[in-house]
């Protein structure tokens, strides 16, 4: 079975078809939502959303355009919904719990390597948008074109987000990536 | 020499596959949670016909109760939200929060009446807010909801508040005001409210947001009589962020106009 054929099949009412895009793009959703939320949890609930959207919403999907883009941007929505409210909720925690410092996640904890270790801090740091940016860029090697398209900004509005996050995570990460440079083999340099 | 911004790029890519490695390598296939779900709809389709029905009862109901009060004052017309989908529909339009109106000219009362077909709604003055001070008058285009047409704007000064109608002739005056709206759901700031009987699509803030942009309606549209209004506040802080007006001035502004 092709996508097109899976597509026609879940519109005809086959979940052959759901079956079909589940397998195929479970693994990719489940990334995005993963970089976006931080959660592997709520990052299976999003993309098992995403594919209850695609059967309620296939029938008026346009089977000529590309079904990758416009899932994907199902995706990234409900991460970043689920990432605003995530945020609201740390605050609240994070008002309760005002004298104790924040736990890290497993995930910073077995990070040996410091640079690295902290770059992830600073990426979760990120707001939710800038995030979004960022994993679908480097998560999904995509360019910029397709990254604004799927994210439903401007290229221009992309970019600032890119340079604004880039810029925090520089800030964030400062003197460990000057060491990091000077550490380089000179060929590497 | 390489540059920071290359090594920031190559340990940026290395840090986020590594971190979204780690957190996806456990996870199960949703296949199972999404056919589950699926299973589980058709029983909650069959509940809903049960409260559906009530809807067209509750409309008459709503519709004898307020329509006495208000029809002395005007018709309204109720708002239908048209779900544009993802991507759009080619063609179609989002009449979405945005109604930016690029006046043209400015006018007066008299000669905007003379020259469009539709009744020009104004503010009358109240009990609850100081005399409001027409500070413009203008024809304006590029307003979503009357696009296509020519627009009449009314810029006006209530209690120190700076606020505007935008008002364009109805698609459909015997019909409903169809708003477009991009996606498939409501915006989180985006709510339909009915006072006196009539209904208004309102996008508003609920609560302060984050950048501490005070809770009230930010823009609302209706339909009355033939016309279609937009209510606009003008009004920014000064970083630039809009400043609403409570629920209660735009239920007493919305109530006097005529």
């Amino acid at each position: 079975m092709t996508e097109t054929e899976a597509i026609r099949a879940l519109q005809a009412g086959d979940p052959d078809g759901l079956t079909f895009l589940v397998t195929a793009y479970e693994h990719k959703a489940m990334r995005v939502a993963f970089a976006i939320t931080g959660d592997r949890l709520q990052a299976e609930d999003i993309v098992a959303e995403a594919f209850l959207a695609v059967h309620r919403q296939i029938k008026r999907f346009d089977s000529v355009r590309p079904f990758g883009p416009w899932f994907i941007r199902i995706v990234v929505n409900g991460a970043l919904a689920a990432a605003r409210k995530g945020r609201t909720a740390r605050k609240v925690v994070a008002l309760l719990a005002r004298n104790r410092p924040p736990a890290d996640d497993p995930m910073i904890l077995v990070e040996r390597n410091e640079l690295r270790r902290t770059l992830i801090r600073g990426i979760r740091a990120l707001p939710p948008q800038e995030r979004a940016a960022i994993s679908l860029r480097y998560v999904l090697d995509l360019d910029e074109k397709a990254t604004a398209d799927i994210l439903g900004w401007p290229v221009g509005t992309l970019k600032t987000r890119l340079h604004r996050a880039r810029s925090r995570l520089r800030n964030h990460i400062g003197p460990e990536l000057s060491e990091y440079i000077g550490q380089m083999a000179p060929e590497e340099a | 020499m390489i540059r920071d911004e290359e090594v920031l790029d190559r340990v940026l890519e290395d840090a986020l596959e590594r971190y979204v490695s780690w957190g996806t390598q456990n996870s199960q296939s949703v296949l199972p949670q999404v056919r589950a779900k699926l299973e589980m709809a058709p029983a909650k389709a069959h509940q809903r016909p049960r409260h559906l029905w009530l809807l067209p009862a509750v409309a008459i109901a709503v519709g004898l109760l307020g329509g006495g009060a208000y029809a002395v004052q005007r018709v309204g017309a109720p708002v239908v939200i048209k779900f544009l989908g993802w991507p759009p529909q080619p063609g179609a339009t989002n009449s979405g929060r945005k109604c930016t109106v690029n006046p043209d000219r400015a006018t007066t009362l008299s000669e905007a009446q003379r020259t469009v077909t539709y009744h020009i709604i104004t503010l009358a003055p109240s009990t609850t807010y100081s005399t409001p001070k027409l500070t413009g008058i203008q024809f304006g285009s590029g307003c979503d909801v009357v696009k296509g047409h020519e627009s009449v704007v009314l810029s006006y000064l209530v209690d120190s508040v700076n606020i505007q109608l935008n008002e364009g002739p109805a698609d459909n005056p015997q019909g409903p005001l169809v708003v477009g709206i991009k996606g498939e759901k409501l915006p989180a700031n985006m709510t339909l409210e009915v006072i006196d009987g009539q209904q208004y699509a309102v996008w508003m803030m609920p609560v302060p947001n984050k950048f501490q942009m005070p809770a009230g309606v930010t823009t609302a549209a209706w339909q009355t009589g033939g016309t279609v209004v937009y209510f606009n506040i003008t009004d920014a802080d000064k970083r630039g962020f809009l400043i609403p007006v409570q629920w209660q001035t735009f239920e007493d502004i919305v109530r006097h106009l005529r």
